[in-house]
């Protein structure tokens, strides 16, 4: 049978494969709410080290300023990472060729953990232009900076979350997958950052930029050929 | 008792480092070339040794 | 006797005592390890003390040169050999120098009818009062050396690397050798993802256990090579940090295998594991360093393995070594995995 009105039959073809994916993230960012107070936490925490940093250095210099942003950072993108660890360690088991393709699994967390990482980013951001300022940079370059790392680190914790979910494995994992994993991705953003902050502009460093950008891609493109592979055991 | 040996050993390592660093030094720095092939020879036997010892094991299951 | 079997081992025997002979035995060319003093004046008599390497004075007739960077010369007036290594040679530097600025480089240029012709590029500096070209040059240019060529194979004098010069047939060929075993390891994880046959993945393990000893033993080669050329056991030079980096994503491979007891499931995770920590972050170590400072040839300015750091004298030692280094690779990585795979014939066989 033809159906006369094919738009609407294509968007719903899509909605239908987007189906899963959505109830997912819903899910999960229900699952965020419910557990509000983890946030409180997150920014009880990062104000205290804020005045930590205030109280022993009183205005950090550029360069160490950077350090302990990207440190935070890494820091908590870890907190993130182990509550990850721990969520699909049982998802993976239950919910896979049961309801929904391990793909949209990986795919919705990737999206919750982005934008988790971003949450955290700009937290940090707020957090350090409260306690101590000593910045001025060009917001929206650092900005870029910050949503292609977040891209990069979502993708590597989510899949090493489903290696180790596959593994039966503990959050040792964790450290020992990620660190030297997000190492290139953390570094590259770390010496664009400071250049940044020293005043360049953003296409002063183009070739670097433009190595994270390739390595998200990369990272992306490898994650989303390797996972069909483990999962389809 | 393994302890005290590698102590032993580290003693005239630390004792002589001035005098090690004119030894490494002299004739060019051939030592340091020398330094270094025995550094790829210490490694590769010791990959030998595990090998063997993983063989060895095999022998005696079988 | 299996041909097949044993000819390209036997190459690689050939090749190594080709490598070791041959890196070990060819000397250096001479050179200039230190002149004094650097500095002289125009005008004045210039009493120069050479310390040279792998010289031996003592034989044939010697001749001592100040050159200009334009090429005018001036010639020793007498010179003195103390020994085989050192000589002090005497000149009469004129009155005007062939440049137009009163401080320039000056390179000293020693040829000796035994050892050839060597030189210390701009290490000697010349001042004068006042800049008189057309006189200088015709004070200058009274002396056309010759200078006789050396037939034998030498490899190039460094002046801080001296002797370690040779450490680059064994240094950064196993640096070579790791790269091939991990691309091969790769490939292999590849090819046990889309075929399941567990022997891909066995041979992808032993490979890139090898590659982790050849890379160990790179570090641990550059750590004494670098303690003795620039100073310290570890810099913070990229490649360096790159290169332990890759280290550590290997040791988080082995982690990974030794963390899993299920055998299809361990060599399914950790190929994907392989290829997706391989082709997403080990390019960035050949990246990386191109674009920031390195003390490594090639990277962040330095010249690559071009006309500067590798003369044929080099390339000829070194390209075999990359070559039985790697050949070493596969043939060690080969006996891991036959023993592995016997392990697991001989466990199927007792359960």
């Amino acid at each position: 049978m033809i159906n006369p009105s094919g738009l609407i039959m294509q968007q719903q073809i899509t909605f239908v494969f987007m189906l899963p994916l959505l109830a997912l993230l819903s899910k999960e960012f229900r699952n965020e709410w419910r557990n509000f107070y983890q946030l409180g936490g997150l920014l009880a925490f990062l104000a205290g080290e804020c005045y930590l940093i205030y109280f022993f250095t009183g205005k950090p210099e550029l360069r160490q300023w950077n350090l302990l942003y990207w440190l935070t950072y890494l820091f908590l993108s870890f907190f993130i990472g182990s509550r990850v660890y721990d969520e699909d360690q049982t998802r993976y088991r239950v919910i896979v060729h049961q309801l929904v393709h391990p793909i949209d699994l990986f795919l919705s967390k990737v999206i919750y953990v982005f934008f988790l990482l971003s949450t955290v980013n700009v937290l940090i951001w707020l957090m350090f232009a409260l306690f101590i300022p000593s910045v001025h940079v060009a917001l929206g370059q650092w900005l870029m900076l910050c949503v292609l790392l977040n891209l990069g680190m979502s993708v590597l914790i989510a899949f090493s979350s489903l290696l180790n979910a596959y593994a039966k494995n503990n959050t040792l994992f964790l450290t020992v997958l990620i660190l030297p994993l997000s190492f290139p991705l953390l570094g590259m953003t770390f010496q664009t950052a400071n250049s940044l902050l020293e005043g360049q502009q953003f296409f002063g460093e183009l070739s670097k930029i433009r190595l994270i950008a390739g390595t998200d891609l990369m990272i992306v493109a490898l994650a989303f050929f390797v996972i069909p592979q483990i999962v389809r055991s | 008792m393994n302890n005290k040996f590698l102590l032993l050993w580290l003693l005239p390592l630390t004792a002589g480092a001035q005098a090690g660093e004119d030894f490494m030094r002299s004739s060019g720095k051939i030592h340091v070339v020398y330094g270094v092939i025995l550094i790829i020879f210490a490694g590769l036997f010791a990959y030998l040794i595990r090998l063997d010892l993983k063989i060895k094991k095999l022998e005696n299951k079988q | 006797m299996n041909w097949k079997y044993w000819c390209w081992k036997l190459v690689t025997i050939v090749i190594f005592i080709y490598v070791f002979s041959a890196g070990l035995l060819i000397p250096l060319k001479p050179g200039i390890e230190e002149i004094l003093p650097s500095r002289g004046r125009a005008g004045e008599k210039l009493g120069l003390q050479i310390k040279a390497y792998n010289t031996s004075f003592t034989k044939g007739s010697i001749e001592v040169f100040i050159k200009s960077r334009d090429s005018f010369w001036i010639k020793t007036k007498d010179l003195n050999i103390a020994d085989d290594r050192t000589l002090s040679a005497n000149f009469n530097v004129p009155n005007f120098l062939p440049d137009a600025s009163s401080l320039s480089q000056y390179s000293i240029i020693v040829s000796s009818s035994y050892d050839g012709a060597f030189v210390i590029p701009g290490k000697l500096i010349l001042s004068q009062d006042s800049v008189n070209l057309t006189e200088a040059q015709r004070l200058w240019s009274g002396v056309d050396p010759q200078f006789a060529s050396l037939s034998k194979m030498k490899f190039p004098y460094r002046n801080i690397l001296y002797e370690t010069i040779r450490n680059t047939f064994f240094h950064v060929s196993l640096w070579f050798a790791m790269f091939a075993l991990l691309g091969a390891s790769v490939y292999h994880s590849y090819k046990y993802l889309s075929t399941n046959h567990l022997d891909h993945d066995m041979k992808a393990y032993a490979q890139v256990r090898t590659a982790i000893l050849f890379g160990l033993l790179g570090l641990a080669t550059g750590s004494l090579w670098a303690r003795f050329t620039w100073g310290s056991w570890w810099t913070n030079d990229v490649k360096l940090n790159m290169a332990a980096l890759s280290m550590l994503i290997y040791a988080a491979y082995l982690i990974l295998r030794a963390g899993i007891s299920e055998i299809d499931r361990k060599a399914r995770i950790s190929a994907a594991f392989n290829v997706f920590a391989l082709i997403a972050i080990v390019p960035l170590i050949f990246i990386l360093p191109r674009l920031t400072d390195s003390l490594h040839p090639g990277n962040g300015g330095n010249p690559a393995f071009g006309s500067e750091d590798m003369d044929n004298s080099l390339r000829k030692v070194f390209y075999p070594a990359v070559t039985g280094f790697i050949m070493l690779g596969f043939w060690l990585s080969g006996l891991l995995y036959r023993a592995e795979k016997l392990h697991l014939r001989i466990e199927d066989r007792l359960t």
